[in-house]
Protein backbone atom coordinates (compact mmCIF):
# COMPACT_ATOMS: atom_id res chain seq x y z
CA UNK A 1 0.00 0.00 0.00
CA UNK A 2 2.76 2.47 0.80
CA UNK A 3 6.14 3.35 -0.75
CA UNK A 4 8.64 2.80 1.29
CA UNK A 5 10.23 6.17 2.17
CA UNK A 6 13.86 6.37 2.05
CA UNK A 7 15.91 9.25 4.13
CA UNK A 8 15.39 13.09 2.60
CA UNK A 9 18.64 13.33 -0.57
CA UNK A 10 21.13 15.38 0.62
CA UNK A 11 19.85 19.61 -0.45
CA UNK A 12 22.70 22.56 -0.22
CA UNK A 13 20.18 24.72 -0.20
CA UNK A 14 17.76 23.62 3.06
CA UNK A 15 17.67 27.09 4.80
CA UNK A 16 17.52 29.17 2.10
CA UNK A 17 14.01 29.76 -0.20
CA UNK A 18 13.06 26.75 -2.08
CA UNK A 19 14.26 26.55 -5.59
CA UNK A 20 11.85 25.90 -7.89
CA UNK A 21 12.72 23.69 -11.38
CA UNK A 22 11.93 26.04 -13.05
CA UNK A 23 14.02 28.67 -11.64
CA UNK A 24 11.69 30.78 -9.28
CA UNK A 25 12.12 31.45 -5.58
CA UNK A 26 9.40 30.95 -2.53
CA UNK A 27 9.57 32.24 0.34
CA UNK A 28 7.85 28.43 2.08
CA UNK A 29 11.53 27.43 2.36
CA UNK A 30 12.70 23.96 2.88
CA UNK A 31 13.02 24.85 6.65
CA UNK A 32 9.37 25.33 6.82
CA UNK A 33 8.04 22.20 5.14
CA UNK A 34 10.20 20.77 7.68
CA UNK A 35 8.60 22.44 10.33
CA UNK A 36 5.55 21.08 9.18
CA UNK A 37 6.84 17.83 8.03
CA UNK A 38 8.24 17.62 11.69
CA UNK A 39 4.64 18.87 13.53
CA UNK A 40 2.75 16.54 11.00
CA UNK A 41 4.98 13.31 12.49
CA UNK A 42 4.45 14.59 16.43
CA UNK A 43 0.41 14.68 15.78
CA UNK A 44 0.31 11.35 13.43
CA UNK A 45 2.18 9.60 16.39
CA UNK A 46 0.12 11.30 18.64
CA UNK A 47 -2.81 9.89 17.02
CA UNK A 48 -1.16 6.77 16.38
CA UNK A 49 -0.76 6.31 20.15
CA UNK A 50 -4.48 7.42 20.86
CA UNK A 51 -5.90 4.85 18.33
CA UNK A 52 -3.71 1.91 19.10
CA UNK A 53 -5.08 2.63 22.63
CA UNK A 54 -8.80 2.16 21.73
CA UNK A 55 -8.48 -0.19 19.40
CA UNK A 56 -10.03 -3.33 20.81
CA UNK A 57 -7.86 -6.64 21.51
CA UNK A 58 -9.88 -8.44 18.70
CA UNK A 59 -9.86 -10.04 15.49
CA UNK A 60 -12.26 -8.51 12.82
CA UNK A 61 -14.45 -11.38 11.41
CA UNK A 62 -14.17 -13.27 14.69
CA UNK A 63 -17.01 -11.55 16.51
CA UNK A 64 -20.34 -12.27 14.85
CA UNK A 65 -23.17 -10.29 17.25
CA UNK A 66 -21.32 -7.66 18.47
CA UNK A 67 -19.15 -5.74 16.74
CA UNK A 68 -16.02 -4.41 19.21
CA UNK A 69 -15.30 -1.27 16.19
CA UNK A 70 -18.69 -0.54 16.52
CA UNK A 71 -18.23 1.82 19.27
CA UNK A 72 -15.31 3.67 17.96
CA UNK A 73 -17.27 4.49 14.89
CA UNK A 74 -20.86 5.86 16.03
CA UNK A 75 -19.61 7.90 18.81
CA UNK A 76 -20.12 11.60 18.39
CA UNK A 77 -18.14 13.31 15.46
CA UNK A 78 -15.41 14.48 17.75
CA UNK A 79 -15.14 10.94 18.91
CA UNK A 80 -15.40 8.85 16.13
CA UNK A 81 -12.28 7.41 14.40
CA UNK A 82 -13.47 8.03 10.79
CA UNK A 83 -11.88 11.56 10.04
CA UNK A 84 -9.01 10.82 11.92
CA UNK A 85 -8.03 7.73 9.88
CA UNK A 86 -8.62 9.42 6.79
CA UNK A 87 -6.25 12.20 7.39
CA UNK A 88 -3.42 9.59 8.96
CA UNK A 89 -3.99 7.42 5.88
CA UNK A 90 -3.36 11.14 3.44
CA UNK A 91 -0.38 11.72 5.41
CA UNK A 92 1.40 8.83 5.16
CA UNK A 93 0.70 8.87 1.53
CA UNK A 94 2.14 12.36 0.90
CA UNK A 95 5.17 11.43 2.90
CA UNK A 96 5.80 8.48 1.35
CA UNK A 97 5.36 10.35 -2.10
CA UNK A 98 8.37 12.90 -0.89
CA UNK A 99 10.55 10.76 -0.66
CA UNK A 100 10.04 7.89 -2.87
CA UNK A 101 13.08 6.77 -4.59
CA UNK A 102 11.69 4.59 -7.41
CA UNK A 103 12.80 1.45 -6.04
CA UNK A 104 11.06 -1.01 -3.77
CA UNK A 105 14.21 -2.63 -1.75
CA UNK A 106 13.73 -3.15 1.57
CA UNK A 107 15.97 -0.98 3.63
CA UNK A 108 17.53 -0.85 6.92
CA UNK A 109 16.95 3.15 6.53
CA UNK A 110 13.05 3.15 6.48
CA UNK A 111 12.04 5.17 9.22
CA UNK A 112 10.60 3.06 12.22
CA UNK A 113 8.08 5.21 13.42
CA UNK A 114 6.60 5.52 9.38
CA UNK A 115 6.58 1.04 9.57
CA UNK A 116 5.08 1.04 12.36
CA UNK A 117 2.04 3.77 11.92
CA UNK A 118 1.75 2.63 8.81
CA UNK A 119 1.37 -0.33 9.81
CA UNK A 120 -1.13 -0.07 11.87
CA UNK A 121 -3.17 2.50 10.03
CA UNK A 122 -3.13 -0.20 7.42
CA UNK A 123 -4.36 -2.93 9.54
CA UNK A 124 -7.29 -0.94 11.24
CA UNK A 125 -8.57 0.34 7.38
CA UNK A 126 -8.26 -3.88 7.11
CA UNK A 127 -10.41 -4.38 10.08
CA UNK A 128 -13.07 -1.99 9.50
CA UNK A 129 -13.72 -2.05 5.97
CA UNK A 130 -11.59 -4.71 3.66
CA UNK A 131 -11.66 -7.43 5.77
CA UNK A 132 -15.31 -7.20 7.49
CA UNK A 133 -17.48 -6.95 5.12
CA UNK A 134 -21.20 -7.58 5.50
CA UNK A 135 -20.35 -8.28 9.34
CA UNK A 136 -19.04 -5.50 10.63
CA UNK A 137 -18.86 -2.43 9.22
CA UNK A 138 -21.91 -2.64 6.73
CA UNK A 139 -24.25 -4.20 9.52
CA UNK A 140 -24.01 -1.71 11.81
CA UNK A 141 -22.99 1.88 9.86
CA UNK A 142 -25.09 2.32 6.82
CA UNK A 143 -25.68 5.91 4.76
CA UNK A 144 -29.44 5.51 6.32
CA UNK A 145 -27.50 6.22 9.58
CA UNK A 146 -27.21 9.97 8.87
CA UNK A 147 -30.66 10.87 9.47
CA UNK A 148 -30.27 9.84 12.91
CA UNK A 149 -27.21 12.12 13.28
CA UNK A 150 -26.84 15.09 13.65
CA UNK A 151 -23.28 15.64 12.66
CA UNK A 152 -21.22 17.62 9.96
CA UNK A 153 -19.69 14.68 8.49
CA UNK A 154 -21.27 10.94 7.26
CA UNK A 155 -19.77 8.96 9.10
CA UNK A 156 -20.37 5.79 6.24
CA UNK A 157 -19.60 8.45 3.41
CA UNK A 158 -15.87 9.12 5.21
CA UNK A 159 -15.10 5.26 5.40
CA UNK A 160 -16.37 5.00 1.90
CA UNK A 161 -14.00 7.74 1.10
CA UNK A 162 -10.86 5.94 2.91
CA UNK A 163 -12.16 2.67 0.86
CA UNK A 164 -12.01 4.45 -2.25
CA UNK A 165 -8.37 5.96 -1.93
CA UNK A 166 -6.57 3.37 0.11
CA UNK A 167 -7.37 0.25 -1.91
CA UNK A 168 -7.02 -0.86 -5.16
CA UNK A 169 -9.57 -0.87 -7.66
CA UNK A 170 -10.67 -4.60 -6.85
CA UNK A 171 -10.50 -4.51 -3.73
CA UNK A 172 -12.75 -1.22 -3.66
CA UNK A 173 -15.08 -2.63 -5.96
CA UNK A 174 -15.56 -5.89 -4.16
CA UNK A 175 -16.10 -3.53 -0.58
CA UNK A 176 -18.48 -1.36 -3.38
CA UNK A 177 -20.52 -4.73 -3.64
CA UNK A 178 -20.72 -5.54 -0.09
CA UNK A 179 -21.73 -1.84 0.85
CA UNK A 180 -24.60 -0.54 -0.58
CA UNK A 181 -25.08 -0.48 -3.93
CA UNK A 182 -25.36 -4.85 -4.15
CA UNK A 183 -28.01 -5.11 -6.78
CA UNK A 184 -29.47 -3.54 -9.52
CA UNK A 185 -32.51 -1.93 -7.18
CA UNK A 186 -29.80 -0.62 -4.74
CA UNK A 187 -27.86 0.82 -7.20
CA UNK A 188 -30.71 3.02 -8.31
CA UNK A 189 -31.41 3.70 -4.54
CA UNK A 190 -27.69 4.64 -3.95
CA UNK A 191 -27.87 7.09 -6.99
CA UNK A 192 -31.28 8.71 -5.83
CA UNK A 193 -29.74 9.16 -2.31
CA UNK A 194 -31.82 11.88 -0.76
CA UNK A 195 -29.55 15.10 0.11
CA UNK A 196 -30.09 15.65 3.98
CA UNK A 197 -32.23 18.56 5.04
CA UNK A 198 -30.86 20.70 7.72
CA UNK A 199 -31.89 19.24 10.97
CA UNK A 200 -30.89 21.83 13.33
CA UNK A 201 -29.95 21.67 17.03
CA UNK A 202 -32.58 22.34 19.97
CA UNK A 203 -33.06 26.10 19.63
CA UNK A 204 -31.28 26.28 16.18
CA UNK A 205 -33.30 27.52 12.98
CA UNK A 206 -32.36 26.43 9.36
CA UNK A 207 -30.12 29.18 8.89
CA UNK A 208 -28.45 28.94 11.90
CA UNK A 209 -24.87 26.99 13.04
CA UNK A 210 -26.57 23.94 12.50
CA UNK A 211 -26.58 24.37 8.79
CA UNK A 212 -22.82 24.34 9.04
CA UNK A 213 -24.07 20.29 9.75
CA UNK A 214 -25.81 20.28 6.78
CA UNK A 215 -23.53 20.85 4.16
CA UNK A 216 -20.71 19.36 6.20
CA UNK A 217 -22.55 15.91 5.67
CA UNK A 218 -23.42 16.64 2.39
CA UNK A 219 -20.31 17.33 1.59
CA UNK A 220 -18.56 14.42 2.98
CA UNK A 221 -21.18 12.02 1.22
CA UNK A 222 -20.51 14.29 -2.03
CA UNK A 223 -16.52 13.06 -1.82
CA UNK A 224 -17.43 9.11 -0.78
CA UNK A 225 -19.16 9.27 -3.47
CA UNK A 226 -16.70 11.10 -5.68
CA UNK A 227 -13.92 8.31 -4.66
CA UNK A 228 -16.51 5.79 -5.02
CA UNK A 229 -17.34 7.02 -8.93
CA UNK A 230 -13.46 7.38 -9.26
CA UNK A 231 -12.66 4.19 -8.33
CA UNK A 232 -15.11 2.49 -10.54
CA UNK A 233 -13.97 4.43 -13.63
CA UNK A 234 -10.55 3.02 -12.72
CA UNK A 235 -11.63 -0.02 -12.48
CA UNK A 236 -11.84 -2.64 -15.94
CA UNK A 237 -13.32 -5.20 -13.51
CA UNK A 238 -17.17 -6.48 -13.29
CA UNK A 239 -18.70 -6.28 -9.74
CA UNK A 240 -18.99 -9.63 -8.04
CA UNK A 241 -22.53 -8.95 -6.05
CA UNK A 242 -22.69 -11.46 -2.26
CA UNK A 243 -23.97 -13.88 -3.49
CA UNK A 244 -21.84 -14.28 -6.41
CA UNK A 245 -23.60 -12.98 -9.23
CA UNK A 246 -21.71 -10.95 -11.70
CA UNK A 247 -23.15 -7.37 -12.11
CA UNK A 248 -21.33 -4.73 -14.61
CA UNK A 249 -21.92 -0.61 -14.36
CA UNK A 250 -23.11 0.28 -17.49
CA UNK A 251 -22.69 3.95 -17.96
CA UNK A 252 -26.48 5.08 -17.22
CA UNK A 253 -25.58 3.68 -14.09
CA UNK A 254 -22.26 5.23 -13.56
CA UNK A 255 -24.03 8.38 -15.13
CA UNK A 256 -26.33 8.26 -11.67
CA UNK A 257 -23.41 8.06 -9.44
CA UNK A 258 -22.01 11.11 -10.31
CA UNK A 259 -25.54 12.62 -10.31
CA UNK A 260 -26.04 12.08 -7.35
CA UNK A 261 -22.63 13.26 -5.86
CA UNK A 262 -23.48 16.68 -8.23
CA UNK A 263 -26.80 16.86 -5.44
CA UNK A 264 -24.83 16.32 -3.04
CA UNK A 265 -22.34 18.87 -3.66
CA UNK A 266 -25.12 21.20 -4.93
CA UNK A 267 -27.31 20.75 -1.76
CA UNK A 268 -24.05 21.42 0.41
CA UNK A 269 -23.44 24.93 -1.58
CA UNK A 270 -26.74 26.20 -1.26
CA UNK A 271 -26.77 25.78 2.45
CA UNK A 272 -23.87 27.55 2.67
CA UNK A 273 -24.72 30.58 0.43
CA UNK A 274 -28.30 30.76 2.86
CA UNK A 275 -25.66 31.07 5.56
CA UNK A 276 -23.55 33.90 4.57
CA UNK A 277 -26.71 35.86 3.78
CA UNK A 278 -27.90 35.47 7.16
CA UNK A 279 -24.46 35.45 9.83
CA UNK A 280 -22.64 37.00 7.14
CA UNK A 281 -19.66 39.12 9.12
CA UNK A 282 -20.47 37.21 12.18
CA UNK A 283 -19.04 33.72 11.51
CA UNK A 284 -15.80 33.03 10.29
CA UNK A 285 -16.92 30.69 8.29
CA UNK A 286 -17.59 33.78 5.71
CA UNK A 287 -14.05 32.80 4.71
CA UNK A 288 -15.88 31.51 1.23
CA UNK A 289 -14.46 28.48 -0.22
CA UNK A 290 -16.43 29.95 -3.18
CA UNK A 291 -14.05 32.16 -3.35
CA UNK A 292 -11.22 29.50 -2.78
CA UNK A 293 -12.36 28.09 -6.06
CA UNK A 294 -12.05 31.03 -8.48
CA UNK A 295 -8.48 30.85 -9.84
CA UNK A 296 -9.00 26.50 -10.18
CA UNK A 297 -10.63 26.50 -13.24
CA UNK A 298 -8.34 29.16 -15.13
CA UNK A 299 -5.24 26.70 -13.70
CA UNK A 300 -6.86 23.56 -14.43
CA UNK A 301 -7.00 25.70 -17.98
CA UNK A 302 -3.64 27.02 -18.15
CA UNK A 303 -2.28 22.94 -17.06
CA UNK A 304 -4.28 21.84 -20.21
CA UNK A 305 -2.40 25.13 -22.03
CA UNK B 1 -39.99 41.80 37.45
CA UNK B 2 -42.00 39.20 38.85
CA UNK B 3 -39.78 37.10 41.94
CA UNK B 4 -39.15 34.35 39.83
CA UNK B 5 -37.82 35.63 37.23
CA UNK B 6 -35.66 37.75 39.63
CA UNK B 7 -34.25 35.39 41.11
CA UNK B 8 -33.73 33.67 37.78
CA UNK B 9 -31.77 36.41 36.62
CA UNK B 10 -29.88 36.35 39.62
CA UNK B 11 -28.88 33.12 39.64
CA UNK B 12 -28.09 33.84 35.94
CA UNK B 13 -25.88 37.33 36.28
CA UNK B 14 -22.89 35.75 37.84
CA UNK B 15 -22.83 33.08 34.76
CA UNK B 16 -23.07 36.11 32.39
CA UNK B 17 -20.78 38.45 34.58
CA UNK B 18 -18.09 35.43 34.53
CA UNK B 19 -18.47 34.61 30.78
CA UNK B 20 -17.47 38.24 30.20
CA UNK B 21 -14.50 38.75 32.44
CA UNK B 22 -13.15 35.11 31.11
CA UNK B 23 -10.51 35.59 28.95
CA UNK B 24 -11.27 33.95 25.82
CA UNK B 25 -8.90 31.93 23.60
CA UNK B 26 -6.85 34.54 22.36
CA UNK B 27 -3.50 34.08 23.82
CA UNK B 28 -4.27 30.77 25.60
CA UNK B 29 -2.62 28.50 22.77
CA UNK B 30 0.93 29.55 21.01
CA UNK B 31 -0.71 29.71 17.39
CA UNK B 32 -4.13 28.22 17.12
CA UNK B 33 -5.83 31.04 19.35
CA UNK B 34 -8.49 32.97 17.26
CA UNK B 35 -11.33 30.86 17.57
CA UNK B 36 -13.78 29.31 19.96
CA UNK B 37 -12.28 26.39 20.29
CA UNK B 38 -9.03 25.30 19.10
CA UNK B 39 -9.98 22.63 16.07
CA UNK B 40 -11.95 25.38 14.56
CA UNK B 41 -8.96 27.56 14.63
CA UNK B 42 -7.24 24.79 13.05
CA UNK B 43 -9.10 24.34 10.68
CA UNK B 44 -9.46 28.31 9.74
CA UNK B 45 -5.55 28.07 9.33
CA UNK B 46 -6.09 25.10 7.21
CA UNK B 47 -8.16 27.04 5.02
CA UNK B 48 -6.64 29.90 5.28
CA UNK B 49 -3.07 28.40 4.08
CA UNK B 50 -4.72 25.96 1.57
CA UNK B 51 -6.02 28.69 -0.48
CA UNK B 52 -2.95 30.48 -0.14
CA UNK B 53 -0.66 27.44 -1.49
CA UNK B 54 -3.77 26.71 -4.66
CA UNK B 55 -2.76 30.51 -5.24
CA UNK B 56 0.79 29.97 -5.61
CA UNK B 57 0.48 27.39 -7.42
CA UNK B 58 -1.46 29.15 -10.61
CA UNK B 59 1.29 32.08 -10.03
CA UNK B 60 3.95 29.62 -10.77
CA UNK B 61 1.52 28.45 -13.96
CA UNK B 62 1.19 31.49 -15.09
CA UNK B 63 4.39 32.33 -15.03
CA UNK B 64 5.65 28.79 -16.68
CA UNK B 65 3.21 29.83 -19.82
CA UNK B 66 4.41 33.43 -20.08
CA UNK B 67 7.60 32.05 -20.60
CA UNK B 68 6.51 29.44 -22.64
CA UNK B 69 4.70 31.73 -25.29
CA UNK B 70 8.43 34.37 -24.84
CA UNK B 71 5.74 36.87 -23.45
CA UNK B 72 6.68 39.31 -20.43
CA UNK B 73 4.35 37.93 -17.70
CA UNK B 74 2.48 41.79 -17.42
CA UNK B 75 1.11 40.52 -20.72
CA UNK B 76 0.12 37.57 -19.97
CA UNK B 77 -3.46 37.81 -18.72
CA UNK B 78 -5.34 35.61 -16.63
CA UNK B 79 -8.64 35.39 -15.50
CA UNK B 80 -8.87 35.33 -11.89
CA UNK B 81 -5.38 36.86 -11.11
CA UNK B 82 -5.31 40.49 -11.42
CA UNK B 83 -2.12 40.28 -8.97
CA UNK B 84 0.11 38.81 -12.00
CA UNK B 85 -0.38 41.51 -13.54
CA UNK B 86 2.34 43.26 -11.53
CA UNK B 87 5.02 40.94 -11.92
CA UNK B 88 7.47 41.71 -14.05
CA UNK B 89 10.75 39.55 -13.20
CA UNK B 90 11.23 36.02 -12.21
CA UNK B 91 12.33 35.79 -9.19
CA UNK B 92 10.08 37.95 -6.87
CA UNK B 93 8.33 36.58 -3.44
CA UNK B 94 5.73 34.99 -4.43
CA UNK B 95 3.92 35.96 -1.14
CA UNK B 96 4.51 39.44 -1.60
CA UNK B 97 1.68 39.48 -4.55
CA UNK B 98 -1.43 37.15 -3.03
CA UNK B 99 -2.46 39.73 -0.48
CA UNK B 100 -6.12 38.77 -1.57
CA UNK B 101 -5.96 35.88 -0.06
CA UNK B 102 -3.41 35.94 2.74
CA UNK B 103 -0.51 37.65 4.74
CA UNK B 104 3.23 36.54 4.07
CA UNK B 105 4.35 38.47 7.45
CA UNK B 106 1.51 36.24 9.58
CA UNK B 107 2.14 33.03 8.29
CA UNK B 108 5.89 33.64 9.16
CA UNK B 109 4.95 35.37 12.28
CA UNK B 110 2.97 32.45 13.48
CA UNK B 111 4.15 29.41 12.36
CA UNK B 112 7.59 29.96 13.92
CA UNK B 113 9.68 26.77 15.70
CA UNK B 114 9.22 27.74 18.93
CA UNK B 115 5.26 28.44 18.55
CA UNK B 116 5.06 24.88 17.05
CA UNK B 117 7.12 22.84 19.31
CA UNK B 118 4.95 24.74 22.30
CA UNK B 119 1.60 23.86 20.68
CA UNK B 120 2.97 19.86 20.34
CA UNK B 121 3.83 20.17 24.25
CA UNK B 122 0.99 21.58 25.28
CA UNK B 123 -0.92 18.53 22.84
CA UNK B 124 1.49 16.38 24.35
CA UNK B 125 0.56 17.30 28.07
CA UNK B 126 -2.58 17.27 27.20
CA UNK B 127 -3.52 13.56 26.01
CA UNK B 128 -7.58 13.96 26.14
CA UNK B 129 -7.56 17.19 24.45
CA UNK B 130 -8.91 17.52 20.77
CA UNK B 131 -8.41 13.81 19.88
CA UNK B 132 -8.99 12.57 17.61
CA UNK B 133 -11.02 15.08 15.77
CA UNK B 134 -9.15 18.28 16.24
CA UNK B 135 -5.65 16.73 16.50
CA UNK B 136 -6.94 14.84 13.01
CA UNK B 137 -7.10 18.59 11.74
CA UNK B 138 -4.25 19.89 12.73
CA UNK B 139 -2.45 16.60 10.20
CA UNK B 140 -4.69 17.80 7.65
CA UNK B 141 -2.61 21.08 8.12
CA UNK B 142 0.47 19.99 8.12
CA UNK B 143 -0.04 17.45 5.35
CA UNK B 144 -1.17 20.07 3.60
CA UNK B 145 1.77 22.72 3.97
CA UNK B 146 4.65 20.00 3.74
CA UNK B 147 2.82 18.37 0.80
CA UNK B 148 2.75 21.83 -1.21
CA UNK B 149 6.91 21.94 -1.60
CA UNK B 150 6.90 18.89 -3.20
CA UNK B 151 4.54 19.58 -5.62
CA UNK B 152 6.25 22.60 -6.28
CA UNK B 153 9.54 21.61 -6.69
CA UNK B 154 9.36 18.05 -8.67
CA UNK B 155 10.21 18.73 -11.87
CA UNK B 156 7.45 18.30 -14.93
CA UNK B 157 7.47 15.05 -16.76
CA UNK B 158 9.44 15.21 -19.66
CA UNK B 159 7.90 14.08 -23.04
Amino acid sequence: MYTRPPPPPPNTDRGVSTRYCDGTTSDISEGTEALFAAAGWEAAELLHEYLHALWPDTQCGAVKDVNPLHGLLTTPEYGNISWALIQLHRFLVAYAKKYKRGDDTDSEEEPSRYKSVAADVQRWIDEIVVGCEDEALHRYITWQQDDARVEFFSVYGNLMHLVGCSQPPATTMRIIAFSMIEGKKKRENVAILPVEESRGYAGGGELSYAGVHKYGLNWSRAWALKSLHSAILRSQQSIRGREGQEEVWDEKQKGMLLECWKAHLNAGLDTFKRIQLVEDKEWYGSLSPIHALVPLPSFLILLLA
Amino acid sequence: MPAEEKEVLAQLLPVIQTALVVPSNVGRYPIFDGSYDWHSCVHAHWYWLSKLLTHLIFCRATIRIARALGQPLANTYVAGAPPLLVFTTPNYSLFAHVGTVGDESLFHHKFTQTNMTQEIAMLKQNPSFERPYGLAWFLTLCTEVAGYVYQATTPPPQH
